[in-house]
C-alpha cells in the first residue's frame, strides 16, 4: 500500500512524477501502514500526549517560582561583579562577539539552505507552539494567542511554498541570515515583553508588569549589532585576503584576547613601575628584560634564518630547547623562563619558515618582537592585584565564568594539544617520551584532582611575587588538562593520514614542518571533527566542576546560591527553577555548537573520504 | 656516448639496499644522460619502484653512491631537501592532496619551497593545466575529478617546481583503460619537450614509441638494457625474454 499514483504511458519523454508528499500520505505509509503499527501509533501517541501534559504542567504550573530565575539575572551571568564596573563586562562580550562573528564568516560556517526547509522548518515550530498551547496549563487568552501565531506560521509558510512552486527547492537563503533572527528576535523581546516585577526588592506580594532586563537591553541590543557588523566585516574580509592568511589572523586575535580580557579588562591591574622599570635582574626589570630579548632574539633569528646556516640552526634551536625548559628549575623572573620557551621555538621555525627571501624573514622577526611584547605584557599584567573591587575573594562568577572557563579551555588548548599530539608521534625519542608522559599522567588523574592541585600548587609554581588568583589556576588547568585530551584525539587524526601524501609532499622538497603544518594537520584536524567536537562539549560543561574550588560558576549559583536566599529576595528552596533554566541554558550551547559542527563537517566533506 | 660525465645528470654506481634481511637492490650501475627519457620493466617485486625512490631518497640506500645533478645523496638534509625540489615523482595511486583544490594542490610547493609570489605561481600553474589539458577544472577538489585528470595534475603539480628530472612510477597502472592514452599523451609531450623522465611503466607502446633506452629489472638488477628496437626485436637474455613474452 503505497499511495503511488500510476501515471499513464502516454508521454514516456518525461520523467516520471514524484510521489504526492502530503501529511495524509506521510501518515499512512509510516504511522499506519498495518494494523498493528496502527495500534502501536495510537497506544504511544496517547503516552507522550499523557507525558507532555504532565511535563508542560510541571514547568508553566502557577507553584512554580520563575521569578527565582528572572530577578537573579544579573547573579547568574557574572555572580558579584561591581555594578559600576560593568562595561568590563560589556566590553569583553563586545570582543567575545566580534570575535565569533568574524569566525563563523572566516570559517563559513553558514553556508545556504533551501526555502523548503525553512519553510518546513517554520511550519513545524508553529505545530509545537500549537501542541504547546494545547497541552500546557495555560490561560484561554494565552492559548488563543499561541495558537494564532502557530497557525500564522504554518499558513504563511505553506503559502509561501504555494507561491515558490518547484523554485522552493532550489531557492537557497544564507543559513547565517537564518541563525540571526533568533537573537534578533531576543533583543525585540527585551523591548516589547512585559514581565510581573517586584515593585521593591523586598516586596513580594506587590507586582507590576515590566520590560524585561531594563537595564541591560541597550548594551544587548549594541553587543547584537556588534555581531553582525563583524559577521559581514568577515564575510568582506574574505574577498579580499587569502583565506589562510584571516584563518591565521583571527585564530591569533583569539589567543590574545582571551589573556587580554580575563587579566586586564576584568581585573583592571595595579601595575609595580618600580619593579617594571628596575635594572635588569632575575627578579624584576621586565621592560628592560623586554628589550634585550626583542633585540637579541630578533638578531639570532635572523642568524639562523639566513639560508646559509643550514643544519646547525636548527642544532642551536635545538639547544635552546634545552636551556628553556632547564630555566623552569632555576629560580628567576617568569617572564625571562618565557621568553626563553618562545625563543626555542622560533629559532626552531626559523630555517623553515624564515628562510631563503628577505621578506619571509623579516615577517618572522616581525612576530618575534610581537611575541615577545604580548608575553611582557600580559606577566606585567598577571603579577599586579586586581583593583575591581568584589565582596568574594574571586573576581567573576556565573554564565560569565562558565564560558571563559570554556573558551579557554578550547580556544587555548587546541594549538598546545596538537603539539603535544605531534610531539608523540615524532621521530625523536625525547619529545616523544616527554608527550606521551605528560599526555598519560594528565589523563589518569580525575579533573577536580588536578584543580585542587591547580589552587595549591600554582602559587608555589611561581614564586617570585606573581600572583594568580584562583580563576587564573583554574584556567591554566583547564587548558593543560583538556590539551592532554585534544592531543589523543589529534593523534587519531594523524595516524589516519596516508604514507602517500607525505610521500607526495617529500617529493615535492617540502620540509618536514611544511608537511607537517600544510599537508598532515588539515588531513588530520578534518579526520577527527567529531571527537574533537566531543571533546568542546565535554570541556563546556567540565566548567561546572571549578565550584570544588571555590569558585561559582552558572550551575553553582543556581544550585547553592539562589536557594538560600533570604534578604531581600526570599527564594529559600527555590532549586527546582533555576536548575531547569541551568540545564537550558547548557543544553542550547551545545545542542548549538554540535549542530553547527555538524555543518562543518559536511562542508568539509568528511564523510567523502 | 662521451663518458667524462659531464652532461650524466643520474650516475649509479653499485646501488644496493636492504628492507631488514632482504635485499631489494643487489647492485645498480647505470648513467642517465640530461633529456634522455628511460623506461624501466621487469617483473612485479624486482626492485624498479625502490630504484627510483633511490634517486629522490623517499628510500634511503645503504651501499653505492647517486650522484643526481652533481650532488651525491647522503643523509645530509639540505642536499636532499635540495634534490627533491630538482626531481619530480608521479605515483601510481596519484596523492594528490585531497584537502586543497587542483590550483592550490599546484602551488602549494612553488610558494613554499621556491617562494614564488603568489600571482607568479597562481599564473604558472594555470599554464601547466592548460598544458595537462585540464585548466577548467582548476577549482575543484581531487575527489571530484575522474583517474585521469587525477594523474594529469599530479603531473601538473611535479613540474609546477620546474624539475631538471621527472620520476614516474607505474603512473597508468591505477586508471581505468581509457583514460590511460590521455595520461600517455601527456607523457609524450613532456618527453618531446627535452625532460629527463624515468618512467616505470608496463606499456610497451610507450616505451617503443618514447623511449632512449629501456632497463630491464630482475633481482634488484639491471639484467639488460638497450634501445627499444633491441629490445622488442632481438632481446638477448633469457629472462628478458620470458618477460617478454608473458607481457606482449
Ligand atoms: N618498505 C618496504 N619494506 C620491506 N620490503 C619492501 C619495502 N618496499 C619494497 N619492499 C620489497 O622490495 C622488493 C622490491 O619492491 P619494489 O621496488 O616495490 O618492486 P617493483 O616496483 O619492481 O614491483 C619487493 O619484494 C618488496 O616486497
Ligand atoms: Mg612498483
Amino acid at each position: 500500500m503505497t499511495g503511488r499514483i500510476v501515471l499513464p504511458d502516454t508521454e514516456p519523454e518525461r520523467p516520471p512524477e514524484p510521489p504526492p508528499h502530503g501529511p495524509i500520505v506521510w501518515a499512512h505509509e509510516n504511522l499506519f501502514s498495518t494494523v498493528a503499527s496502527g495500534i502501536l501509533t495510537v497506544v504511544v501517541g496517547t503516552l507522550v500526549v499523557l507525558f507532555l501534559v504532565g511535563v508542560l504542567g510541571f514547568i508553566f504550573g502557577a507553584d512554580r517560582r520563575w521569578d527565582a530565575v528572572f530577578f537573579n539575572t544579573r547573579l547568574m551571568m557574572t555572580q558579584a561583579y561591581p555594578e559600576d564596573q560593568y562595561f568590563r563586562v560589556w566590553l569583553s562580550l563586545g570582543i567575545i562577539v566580534s570575535l565569533t562573528g568574524l569566525s563563523l564568516a572566516v570559517w563559513q560556517v553558514g553556508g545556504r539552505v533551501s526555502l523548503n526547509r525553512i519553510t518546513r522548518l517554520l511550519s513545524s515550530i508553529g505545530a509545537g507552539l500549537i501542541g504547546l498551547e494545547v497541552l500546557g496549563p495555560f490561560s484561554i487568552r494565552a492559548r488563543v494567542i499561541g495558537i494564532l501565531i502557530g497557525l500564522v506560521l504554518i499558513g504563511g509558510s505553506y503559502l509561501v511554498k504555494r507561491a515558490a512552486g518547484e523554485r522552493a527547492k532550489q531557492e537557497t537563503i544564507p543559513l547565517m541570515a537564518i541563525v540571526g533572527i533568533v537573537p534578533a528576535l531576543g533583543v525585540v523581546a527585551l523591548y516589547v515583553l512585559r514581565i510581573p516585577t517586584r515593585l521593591a526588592e523586598d516586596n513580594y506580594a506587590e507586582q507590576v508588569l515590566a520590560p524585561i532586563a531594563n537595564s541591560t537591553r541597550i548594551p544587548i541590543t549594541v553587543l547584537f549589532v556588534v555581531g553582525v557588523v563583524a559577521y559581514s566585516v568577515g564575510v568582506l574580509m574574505l574577498d579580499r585576503m587569502p583565506n589562510a592568511t584571516a584563518r591565521v589572523a583571527l585564530v591569533g586575535l583569539w589567543v590574545l584576547s582571551l589573556p587580554a580580557i580575563v587579566l586586564t579588562i576584568l581585573r583592571d591591574p595595579e601595575l609595580d613601575y618600580d619593579k617594571i622599570l628596575a635594572i635588569p635582574g632575575f627578579q624584576e626589570g621586565y621592560l628592560w628584560w623586554a628589550v634585550i630579548f626583542a633585540v637579541g632574539g630578533s638578531l639570532l633569528i635572523t642568524y639562523l634564518g639566513s639560508p646559509a646556516r643550514g643544519e646547525g640552526g636548527r642544532a642551536i634551536g635545538g639547544l635552546l630547547v634545552v636551556v628553556a625548559l632547564a630555566s623552569w628549575g632555576v629560580s628567576m623572573l617568569v617572564l625571562i623562563r618565557l621568553f626563553l620557551l618562545f625563543l626555542a621555538t622560533f629559532a626552531l621555525a626559523a630555517p623553515t619558515f624564515g628562510g631563503g627571501e628577505g621578506r619571509a624573514r623579516a615577517r618572522i622577526v616581525g612576530l618575534w618582537v610581537m611575541t615577545v611584547a604580548a608575553a611582557a605584557y600580559f606577566v606585567v599584567l598577571v603579577s599586579g592585584p586586581s583593583t575591581v573591587q568584589v565582596q568574594t575573594t574571586f573576581f567573576i562568577g556565573g554564565l560569565f565564568l562558565s564560558f571563559i572557563l570554556a573558551i579557554f579551555g578550547i580556544v587555548l588548548s587546541f594549538p598546545l594539544g596538537v603539539l603535544f599530539a605531534l610531539g608523540r608521534t615524532s621521530s625523536m625519542p625525547i619529545f616523544r617520551l616527554m608527550c606521551v608522559a605528560y599526555i598519560e599522567v594528565v589523563r589518569g588523574v580525575p579533573f577536580i584532582t588536578w584543580l585542587l592541585t591547580a589552587i595549591i600548587v600554582f602559587p608555589i609554581f611561581l614564586p617570585l611575587g606573581v600572583q594568580v588568583s584562583n580563576v587564573v589556576a583554574v584556567l591554566v588547568m583547564t587548558v593543560l588538562f583538556s590539551a592532554a585530551y585534544l592531543a589523543e584525539n589529534v593523534r587519531g587524526g594523524l595516524q589516519s593520514v596516508s604514507g602517500g601524501q607525505i610521500e607526495a609532499a617529500k617529493a615535492l622538497g617540502m620540509t618536514t614542518a611544511q608537511t607537517t603544518v600544510f599537508i598532515i594537520l588539515p588531513q588530520a584536524l578534518r579526520a577527527v571533527i567529531p571527537a574533537l567536537v566531543g571533546q568542546v562539549i565535554g570541556t563546556f560543561k567540565d566548567t561546572s566542576l571549578v565550584i570544588i574550588v571555590g569558585l561559582f560558576d552558572f550551575l553553582a549559583i543556581a544550585r547553592n546560591v539562589i536557594p538560600n536566599q533570604r534578604v531581600p529576595f526570599n527564594n529559600l528552596d527555590a532549586l527546582t527553577e533555576p536548575l531547569m533554566y541551568a540545564a537550558l541554558v547548557y543544553w542550547i550551547f551545545t545542542f548549538s555548537f554540535s549542530r553547527a559542527s555538524q555543518r562543518l563537517e559536511k562542508k568539509l566533506g568528511v564523510g567523502e573520504r | 656516448m662521451a663518458d667524462l660525465g659531464q652532461d650524466d645528470i643520474i650516475i649509479c654506481e653499485g646501488v644496493k639496499k636492504w628492507f631488514g634481511d632482504f635485499q631489494a637492490l643487489t647492485g645498480v650501475t647505470t648513467r642517465i644522460k640530461e633529456q634522455e627519457v628511460v623506461v624501466v620493466i621487469g617483473p612485479s617485486g624486482s626492485g624498479k619502484s625502490t630504484f627510483i625512490r633511490c634517486i629522490n631518497r623517499l628510500e634511503a640506500h645503504q651501499e653505492g653512491t647517486i650522484v643526481v645533478d652533481g650532488i651525491e645523496l647522503t643523509n645530509d638534509l639540505r642536499n636532499i631537501e635540495k634534490i627533491r625540489a630538482e626531481v619530480g615523482m608521479v605515483f601510481q595511486q596519484f596523492n594528490l592532496f585531497p584537502h586543497l583544490t587542483v590550483l592550490d594542490n599546484v602551488t602549494l610547493a612553488p610558494l613554499w619551497v621556491r617562494k614564488t609570489p603568489k600571482g607568479e605561481s597562481d599564473a604558472q600553474a594555470m599554464q601547466l593545466l592548460e598544458r595537462v589539458g585540464i585548466p577548467e577544472q582548476a577549482e575543484k577538489y581531487p575527489g571530484q575529478l575522474s583517474g585521469g585528470q587525477q594523474q594529469r595534475v599530479a603531473i601538473a603539480r611535479a613540474l609546477a617546481m620546474n624539475p631538471k628530472i621527472m620520476l614516474f612510477d607505474e603512473p597508468t597502472s591505477a586508471l581505468d583503460p581509457e583514460m590511460i592514452k590521455e595520461v600517455l599523451d601527456v607523457m609524450k609531450e613532456l618527453a618531446q619537450s627535452g625532460m629527463t623522465m624515468i618512467v616505470v611503466t608496463h606499456e610497451m607502446g610507450f616505451a617503443r614509441e618514447v623511449a632512449d633506452r629501456v632497463l630491464f629489472f630482475d633481482y634488484g638488477t639491471i639484467v639488460e638494457e638497450g634501445t627499444p628496437e633491441h629490445f622488442f626485436t632481438s632481446p638477448e637474455h633469457d629472462r628478458t625474454k620470458l618477460f617478454l613474452s608473458q607481457i606482449l
